[in-house]
This record gives C-alpha cells, structure tokens and sequence, in this order.
C-alpha cells in the first residue's frame, strides 16, 4: 500500500499558509480568522498522522449462493487508523451491464479502524448464475482528520458458484425405459410395486397380501392384483451450449440451466441416477449417479458451462455412443439452433434412448420491433417455419418437444412434454 | 441524467445543505461589500458558482478550489472597513469550511458506498472538533482585541499566538486522551 496526501490537505494548507502570511504580511487580522478552522484542521490532521502501515486480509465468507443472495466479503485489519473504504470488486460477469454499460463495479463499505482492529464487510448480491470470482479488493485507508491516505489493493480470487433459484417441480417427467433398481417410475411389466397393474387367478407362492378379495368374493377361484414394480432409470441430461451469434446466449443457455437443476434436483431425489453431457464449445460429461453429492457435482459442471463460439464439425455421433448408458433416459435441454446439436438428437433416437426436448426458447427476428415491420414479419414466419419443420422432424423419430420460455412454470412445460410424448410412443410403435 | 450529473442521488441533502450555505456565505459577502469594491461581490458569486458546478459534477478537487475564490472575497469585503469585521469573518470561515465538508460528504455518498454507523459518527466527530476549536481560538483571539488599538502588529500577533497556543493546547489534549 502507498500513501499520498489527500486533496483535503492541499486545501487546507492553501488556505492556512495564505491566511496567515496575509495575517502577517499584509496586516489583516480577518484572514487568519477566516482561514482558522482550515489551520486548525490541518494542525489536527497533522498530529494524528499515522505512518504505520494498514496491513488488510480479505476472506470470501460464502462460496455458494443462490441467485438473488449476498456474498460476504470481510476486510479484517492490523495496524493503521482512521476511516477505510474497500472496493471489492467481482470478476467480469458477475453482474450484468448497468445503465452506462459498466460490468466492473464492485460493491463498497466505509468503516473505522479503532487503532487497527476492525472488520469491513462488502456484500455483493449475485444475480448471475455461474461460477465467480470474488475477493479482489480496493482498499483506502483515510488517516484521521483525511489529510492522508493509503491507497492499494487486497486479496486473491476465490471462486463463488451462484446458483438458480431453485425451482420446484410436482411432477416427474416419467422415462420408457426403467433400470432393474427400485425406484419411484413405474415399470410396464407387473410385478411388486403400488401402482395397479392387472389381475390373475392365484397360484402356488403368490402372497396373500395380493389377493384381490373383491374380486374373489365374486368368483369360486381366488384372484390376485397384480403391479407395477417402481424402478429407477438413468437420465442424462443433454445441454446445448453451442453459441449461436444474435441472441441473449447467456439468458439461453441460463434458461437450459435452470431447468437443468430442477430436474436434477428432482430426480436424485427419487433414487434415479443422473447424469450430464454438454454440448458445445467443450464437450464435458459428468457420468450418471445418485445422490446428493452426485447434485453437487452436476450443479458444479452447470455452473462452469462455457460460452465458446465453435465452428469445428464434431464427431458427436462416436462421442455420445461413448458416454451414455444403454437405453438412457435423455433430456435434451436446447433452443434448437444448432443443426449439429440436432443432428445428435437424432443419432441418439436411432441408437434406441428415450429422448425428450425441452426448447428454451429464444425471442425470433422482430420479437422486440413488434409487428409494425414487414419484413422483419415475413422474416419471422420463415423463421417460425423453419423451426417447426424441426419439430416435426424429430417428432417423425418419436423425439418429443415441448417449448419453454421465461416467465413460465416448468411444470406446465414438463406436463406439455408428457403429454407429447405418449403420442410420440405411438409414432415409434408404428 | 447522465451518470455524473447526479445532484438528486444519494447524499442529495447534504449537496442541497451545503449549496444553501455556500448561497447564504456568498449574499452575506456580497451585500456586505460596500459599492467601490463590488469585484468583492463578483468573486463570491464566482466562488458559490465553481462550489455549485462542482458539487454538481462530484468533483472533490473544484470544491476545494472554489473555496480560494470565496475566502478572497471575504477577505476583500472585510479590508475595506474601517476596524476588522471580527464577527462576520469568524461566521463566515466556519460556515465556508461547513459547506464544503458536507459537499465533500455528499460527493462519497453518492457512490452508494455502505457505511457503518461508526463511520458517520467518526466524520461527524472530527468536524465538529474543527469547528468548535476555531471558533474557541478566533473568539479568544476577538476578546484580545479588545486590548489593542485595530490594525496594529500586536492585533495581528496576538491572533497568531492565541491561534498556534490553542492549537498546542488541542494537540496536548488530544495525546493525553489516547
């Protein structure tokens, strides 16, 4: 840290030095009495000058945070007094652009020093998701009176993962394909389970707990109910973090992780194993699991996906055979703009997975200027079209979709994709 | 509003406080100035004016440059009396000195900088200590006066003594407080 004088006293000297030799020199009494709280403010500053060095350590108090939560950062002191001020500033993207476009501001306390001994907190709300880096900081220390002041900056970076709300789902989107493991979806071949599934007549061994009495007290023969046995499932949930040039990637690709959590969060919950791959800039998967480490994990590689604009062609179709489980469950999650994202989907179908879309959707050409533009009009219904032909293009491969924007409950989305894919079933069947 | 002209953010009664009192400093000048010397009026209103544009812009600096303008034309108006204006001089040094620490405040405030309660006290603390001891010296040295003819060496001796005697009284006091 350095010291410098302030401008506190470079006014006070002035005015004192002027004051007094007019006093002097010039025979004017008024100008030492004009100029006396200055003099005396630069005798006070003077005396309580204090050479010794302010010696800052700087602690992030919480790593994790949800979106819309404070992250603490405490300055704690050794030596010096005074008044300090601390600038802590978060690495670029942890805010969003304010109104003159500024992402590098930071958040910044005051405080005194009582000989040396105080601690300073800055509170930085997140509102990004993503992984951060905090504890960088700006740090002046105002000797009393302010006619000194060190000046320097404290710290290293400590990485904050800001997480998305979390969002509550009712339902489970339920998969085709169970693994042999108790779980919470229900299987379509009978057997134990609480979810009915048919009846048959008694034989040697079954449990008297599965006669069906009801249907026995109306027949010679006893009857056993059968059932669904609840199994667990894989699912890997696809992320599409490909860059496509002139949209809010990062409201996008936030939507897709959002969603991502919840579902995580909702699936882990009922003993099935998830798991991750993006798809993108990088090509990373987290392999499939249970359990609440198995989250952290999941939410650590959400939180870091990467924004990289990629124009090499990838050989998705030998990487995807690699990384997932036969017959997985997947849950692609994607805006649908990037024909080699897509172009996956459709080798993941053929290679015989459950797969179901949950579109993030993006605002089209003219969204924004409204309908008043023609062109930007017809643009839009090009564009709409073409999307559509999408659509239909995976539904053809059983490849459901269900749309997801901003604003609404992923809930009504997830129920919208249920609902679509028991049709998609039949297309498959067929 | 542009991100600099920011008059009405945070800190906004302490610049409306210290322009009013700085409005209030340069009228007294300027009225009390009799007419042969109206450049005493004129460099007043020049001072309140740089005080206002740079309490306005958030400069710290022009404030404290606008105060060489303003304590000039005090100075102007009071020398052209016929005994020292002891009273006026001493109300408006410390009215002066007020404004500009508060428009000093404002300026901070604006940067939407949290501050602890200790903080405020601490400044609040160190400005009144300022002002009561300027206004115990300058009293001091305006009972003095009374003792020797105006405008005499001994007059203006006897304020730097009274001046640079309470200032070693204050330091005394102060080292002995800690």
């Amino acid at each position: 840290m350095t010291r410098r004088a302030t401008d506190r006293l470079l006014v006070a000297a002035t005015t004192s030095v002027a004051g007094v030799l007019l006093t002097v020199v010039g025979g004017m009494p008024e100008a030492a009495i004009l100029v006396a709280p200055w003099a005396v403010l630069l005798v006070l500053g003077l005396v309580n000058a204090r050479p010794d060095q302010p010696t800052p350590t700087v602690e992030v108090a919480n790593d994790r945070v949800v979106v819309g939560d404070e992250v603490e950062v405490n300055v704690s002191w050794t030596g010096g007094a005074g008044t300090a001020y601390v600038n802590c500033l978060p690495s670029e993207g942890f805010w969003p652009p304010n109104d003159e476009g500024d992402t590098r501001r930071g958040a910044r306390a005051h405080d005194v020093l009582v000989r040396g001994r105080a601690t300073t907190t800055c509170r930085l709300q997140a509102t990004r998701w993503g992984t951060h880096y905090v504890g960088r900081a700006e740090i002046a220390v105002t000797e009393p009176y302010g006619l000194f002041q060190w000046e320097g900056a404290a710290g290293q970076p400590t990485r904050v993962r800001v997480h998305p709300k979390p969002t509550e789902l009712r339902n489970l989107l339920a998969p085709w394909l169970v693994r042999r493991v108790t779980g919470a979806h229900g299987s379509k071949v009978a057997g134990r389970g609480v979810e009915y599934a048919d009846i048959r007549q008694y034989s040697a061994g079954d449990s008297l707990r599965d006669i069906n009495w009801r249907v026995s007290a109306r027949s010679p023969e006893l009857w056993v109910s059968q059932r669904h046995p609840d199994q667990a499932t894989d699912v890997i949930l696809l992320l599409d973090s490909f860059v496509e040039s002139g949209h809010d990637v990062h409201a996008v690709v936030g939507l897709a992780i959002e969603a991502a959590v919840a579902l995580a969060e909702s699936h882990l919950a009922v003993t099935d194993r998830v798991g991750l791959v993006e798809l993108g800039g990088l090509v990373r998967w987290v392999n499939p699991d249970t359990g609440q480490l198995q989250l952290q994990h999941l939410i650590d590689a959400l939180l870091s996906t990467g924004l990289y604009a990629h124009v090499a062609e990838r050989n998705l179709d030998a990487i995807l055979a690699r990384m997932l489980p036969p017959r997985s469950f997947v849950v692609a999650l994607t805006p649908l703009l990037d024909d080699r994202f897509i172009d996956a989907l459709f080798v993941l179908a053929a290679h015989g997975h459950d797969v179901g879309v949950i579109e993030c959707d993006v605002a089209g050409p003219g969204d924004e200027e409204g309908e008043a533009n023609e062109r930007l009009r017809l643009a839009r219904r090009f564009w709409e079209a073409e999307r559509q032909m999408v659509r239909d293009r995976l539904a053809a491969h059983g490849v459901a979709v269900a749309g997801w924007r901003k604003g609404r409950q992923l809930d009504l989305t997830l129920e919208e994709l249920t609902r679509r894919r028991k049709r998609s079933v039949r297309v498959r069947r067929r | 509003m542009s991100g600099k002209l920011r008059l009405l953010d945070a800190g906004r009664w302490q610049a409306g406080v210290a322009l009013g009192i700085a409005g209030v400093v340069a009228t007294v000048i300027a009225f009390s100035s009799s007419r042969e010397i109206e450049i005493a009026g004129r460099l007043a209103i020049l001072g309140v004016a740089l005080f206002a544009v740079a309490v306005t812009l958030g400069s710290a600096r022009l404030v404290g440059v606008a105060t060489l303008p303003v304590l000039a034309a005090a100075l102007v108006a009071s020398v052209a009396a016929a005994e020292p204006a002891w009273v006026r001089s001493i109300v408006l040094g410390i009215a002066w000195y007020m404004a500009v620490e508060l428009a000093w405040d404002a300026i901070e405030r604006r940067d939407g900088v949290e501050r602890s309660s200790a903080f405020n006290d601490r400044r609040i603390d160190e400005v009144t200590t300022v002002v009561i001891l300027a206004l115990v010296i300058t009293t001091a040295g305006f009972l003095l006066s009374f003792l020797a003819p105006v405008r005499t060496v001994l007059v203006a001796g006897l304020v730097i003594i009274c001046l640079l005697a309470g200032l070693r009284l204050a330091t005394r006091r102060l080292q002995a407080s800690k």
